[in-house]
């Protein structure tokens, strides 16, 4: 279960394109990049990445900034997310 | 998995198992993750319904007979480690207690640090120089890096040997490589029952079921010395830190030979005039130089009374 550090949210509705209000609900974290650098791959320290989030209720327990471990439902949707030390 | 880990680790790696007299709300319970948010989505493999919970799938609603089906891959072992209170041991023996079906059981160690090769090991494998309880075995050389597997997917305990850090995309400067021990039904049950710490329990199954050895004149090839690297495999899994790269030629009835033969009287005329408490001390204390070759006697004896612990449970059945 890898580490992330929660940095922020992001919920509400928009009108998507048949005009309709469609809720979002969204949580942005740093986190590693994924494999090795080559020569045609090159990066350092972490990247932002945005989950999509199944409820504002997710981040009740933790604060941006926390380091956290996040858990994911069938949808690859946040479902859970604790702090580290805690999990 | 981080890629970053230092150190070598044992772990559960895949825990498939059902029951016929419990409801999916039980089976969480059981897990003890019944505060988790479960979502509700399409069973699989004849099962219509599912409850998922980071990669715990909870698979019911099929057939009478097929009853309610637990799966936790990796990720999933990881999620029931880091949210339950459970653990392991208290979970093997719900499953027992309850003559539940394990239909799979993986364990796997993490080689970090460089114990194993695996060039070496698929090199070692197609020239023959392994033993095993499975006349099965397979290379697989591609571009996510090389897999060995001794054991046909059809049976009970396969080995598979592979480069993660390949497959995982990771470049030369990573090393990971895995040994996994899939296990299945009786099998699966009976590594549960095993009183000893994950990683001597993993090493004494791999010494019952594969080992890659050196040529001996024995006409056992169970009792052939072992390679380094798998004497080192195996040390590493039980967290023995003393080692040595001794020579390989002496074993231990060579030794034994000696002592009670060549020796035999020697030692007993020391014994009656001594004792045995003086006689040990005066052994303890001797003068002569330290030799290595002892140690790996020393060594194979433990691991082959660690096989026969093992073995007790896992029997001497072949597999296919």
């Amino acid at each position: 279960m890898e580490e992330k550090t929660f940095v922020g949210y992001g919920y509400g509705r928009f009108k998507n394109d048949n005009g309709e209000m469609q809720d979002y609900c969204n949580v942005f974290v740093l986190e590693d990049f994924n494999g090795s650098e080559n020569g045609d791959y090159h990066f350092g320290g972490q990247k932002d990445v945005k989950y999509g989030c199944v409820s504002p209720a997710v981040w009740k327990d933790v604060k941006p900034g926390m380091r956290v471990k996040c858990f994911f439902d069938s949808k690859k949707k946040v479902s859970y997310m604790v702090p580290a030390d805690k999990a | 998995m981080d890629s970053k880990i230092a150190e070598n680790i044992v772990i559960y790696d895949w825990l498939s198992f059902t029951s016929k007299n419990h409801t999916p709300d039980e089976l969480i319970a059981a897990l003890g993750l019944s505060n988790a948010p479960w979502t509700l989505t399409k069973g699989a493999r004849g099962y219509q319904d599912r409850k998922y919970f980071s990669s715990i799938s909870i698979h019911f609603n099929g057939r009478p007979d097929m009853g309610v089906w637990v799966e936790m891959s990796g990720q999933g072992c990881r999620t029931f480690e880091s949210l339950s209170s459970v653990g392991w041991n208290n979970l093997f023996k719900f499953i027992r207690d309850n003559a539940l079906k394990i239909t799979r059981l993986d364990v796997a160690y993490d080689d970090h640090l460089g114990v194993l090769n695996i060039r070496d090991i698929v090199c070692d494998t197609q020239s023959g120089m392994f033993i095993s309880k499975s006349d099965y075995w397979e290379t697989v050389l591609s571009s996510k890096g090389s897999t060995v597997q001794i054991g046909s997917p059809q049976s009970k305990v396969l080995i598979r040997i592979y480069d993660k850090a390949a497959e995982r995309g990771f470049g030369p400067d990573v090393h990971w490589v895995r040994v996994e021990i899939q296990m299945r039904d009786d099998r699966a049950v009976q590594f549960t029952k095993i009183v000893l710490p994950i990683g001597a329990a993993f090493a004494g199954v791999l010494l019952n079921y594969l080992r890659y050895i050196l040529p001996g004149e024995d006409t056992n090839k169970w009792r052939w010395p072992m390679t380094e690297y798998w004497f080192s495999l195996v040390e590493d899994a039980q967290r023995i830190s003393i080692y040595q790269a001794p020579g390989m030629e002496y074993n231990e009835e060579r030794c034994k030979n000696y002592v009670i033969n060549q020796a035999g009287n020697a030692i007993d005329a020391m014994i009656q005039m001594y004792g045995l408490d003086e006689f040990e001390s005066m052994i303890q204390n001797r003068q002569t130089m330290h030799n290595s070759k002892y140690d790996m006697i020393v060594k194979q004896h433990r691991y082959e009374v660690l096989a026969e612990r093992v073995r007790r449970y896992f029997g001497n059945s072949e597999i296919a």
